[in-house]
This record gives C-alpha cells, sequence and structure tokens, in this order.
C-alpha cells in the first residue's frame, strides 16, 4: 500500500478507463479514505467513488435479522387475516334473534316489514 | 412492517363498522332489551343492504312492550334526539338524523303503540329521501 502518489493517479486514470481489477478497485477505495488521499488531485476519483458506492442498489434479498422478526411478522399476518375475516363475516352480516337466539328466517324480509311500518301512517300499520 | 401495521389497523376501523350505534344511548336499549321476551332483533350489515346503499340495519322490537320498556326506550331515543339535525314526527313515528359519522348519514327511527315498539338505527350513504321512497314504494 506504500505506494507513490503516482501509482495511485495512474490507478485513478486506469479506473477510469475501466481498465482496474476488482482488486485494485478495492485497493484504490481504500488509499482514498487514507490521509495520503487529501491531494486535490483524488477529489475527482473520490467523487466519483463515493456516488457509486452511495447509489448503488441495494440487496433485494429479505434478509431476517432476529428469528423474533419472523414470529412477528407471522403474528401481524395471522391478526390481519382474522380481521379481514371479521370484517368479511360483518359485512355480509344477516341475523335474526328472537328473545336473543339466532333463528332462522329472512332478515331483509323482516328489514322491509318494519321499514314499511315506519314510513305508514299508524292507523294502518298498527296491529 | 409498516404496510402490515397499515392493513391492520384499517381492517380494525372497518371493524367497528357494525357497532356503528356504538356512543349512543340506543345501545343500551340494544344491550339490555334484546334479550327479552318478545323481543326481535335484526342485524344487517352493508353486504346485504348494498341496494338501499345503506350500510348497517339494527332493529328491535318489542311485542306488547310493558311500561318500563316503553320508558326506558323513549328515554334513550330521547337521549340520543338531543344531538338530531333532523327530527320529524306523526302518529308516533320518531325520526331523528343524526350527525354524519365518516361520510355516512344515521338516522334512529321509533315507533310506539299499545301493541309494538319498533326502534330501528340506521346508517349508510343513503339520504332520508331516498330511504322513504325506497319504503313507501314497497306499501303501494
Amino acid at each position: 500500500m506504500n505506494y507513490e502518489l503516482s501509482y495511485w493517479e495512474d490507478l485513478a486514470e486506469r479506473y477510469f478507463q475501466a481498465e482496474t481489477s476488482e482488486q485494485e478497485e478495492a485497493e484504490l477505495r481504500k488509499f482514498l479514505c487514507s490521509d495520503a488521499a487529501r491531494d486535490p488531485r483524488f477529489d475527482e476519483i473520490r467523487a466519483t467513488m463515493s456516488f457509486l458506492h452511495v447509489s448503488r442498489p441495494k440487496s433485494k434479498t429479505f434478509v431476517m435479522r432476529h428469528p423474533l422478526g419472523t414470529i412477528t411478522v407471522a403474528a401481524c399476518l395471522c391478526v390481519a387475516a382474522f380481521l379481514g375475516w371479521h370484517q368479511y363475516q360483518q359485512h355480509n352480516m344477516n341475523c335474526v334473534r328472537i328473545a336473543g337466539k339466532e333463528i332462522e328466517a329472512d332478515a331483509s324480509l323482516l328489514m322491509q316489514q318494519q321499514m314499511t311500518e315506519m314510513f305508514n301512517p299508524i292507523d294502518q300499520s298498527d296491529r | 412492517m409498516k404496510r402490515i401495521l397499515s392493513l391492520i389497523l384499517i381492517l380494525a376501523f372497518a371493524c367497528i363498522e357494525v357497532h356503528a350505534q356504538k356512543g349512543l344511548a340506543i345501545q343500551s336499549a340494544f344491550d339490555e332489551l334484546a334479550a327479552g321476551k318478545n323481543v326481535t332483533e335484526v342485524v344487517m350489515g352493508a353486504g346485504r343492504l348494498k341496494k338501499y346503499n345503506l350500510s348497517l340495519f339494527h332493529s328491535l322490537e318489542i311485542k306488547m312492550p310493558t311500561a318500563s320498556e316503553q320508558q326506558r326506550v323513549e328515554a334513550l331515543v330521547q337521549t340520543d334526539a338531543e344531538q338530531a339535525i333532523l327530527h320529524k314526527e306523526h302518529g308516533g313515528h320518531k325520526l331523528y338524523e343524526l350527525p354524519k359519522r365518516g361520510g355516512m348519514h344515521r338516522y334512529i327511527f321509533f315507533r310506539q303503540t299499545s301493541q309494538s315498539l319498533i326502534l330501528i338505527y340506521i346508517e349508510g350513504k343513503a339520504s332520508l329521501k331516498q330511504i322513504e321512497s325506497q319504503f313507501l314504494k314497497k306499501q303501494n
């Protein structure tokens, strides 16, 4: 790593020509982090390499950092599934209870009957 | 993770829908009297009320109500009537339109005779005129 600055200058030039190997690029990166690279001659290469490093897309592979994460996600999915099912049930609720006990009856028929009674004069609908 | 939590929250709020009359005094009438003798309770969710443009229908019909039942329900209806934005009454029928909640109209219908007592809570996008026209048609 104790090369002359001219070596790094040459390496930087080759980097821009896309002639460097991965190992050389790694060395160059390391060098750019050192005090010796403070020379303004390396500003351009530093900026370019920094930019490429920052803008490199992150790996799309999902990495589970902690096993607790798996449990949390599973629990959340279970809760979501339950709530979805609950919501579906309530959305399609159609229930008639007599004296608190659910019975088999047509709720929509009862609804129509009650609403019709509600909107009609009392003398006609009173039973 | 944030997406999952958001989904759960949305679903949780949606679940509140059917218990929409919670927070109103008449909820006590449904809770206390639904199990009584001669009482018919009807609950319908949005899936069954699409053609009426409603999202909830919850009614309680008491045949031959006792004096205490009549007084209890009437008092509860009166409590909610205080926040009503519209009040119609004719021939023993009482109709209250409550302030909208979540973009939904909310109505309480109450009818009392010596033979029966009907309390209805309705929620949905339909206006009172629309509801009226739908059920008046059925009579003709």
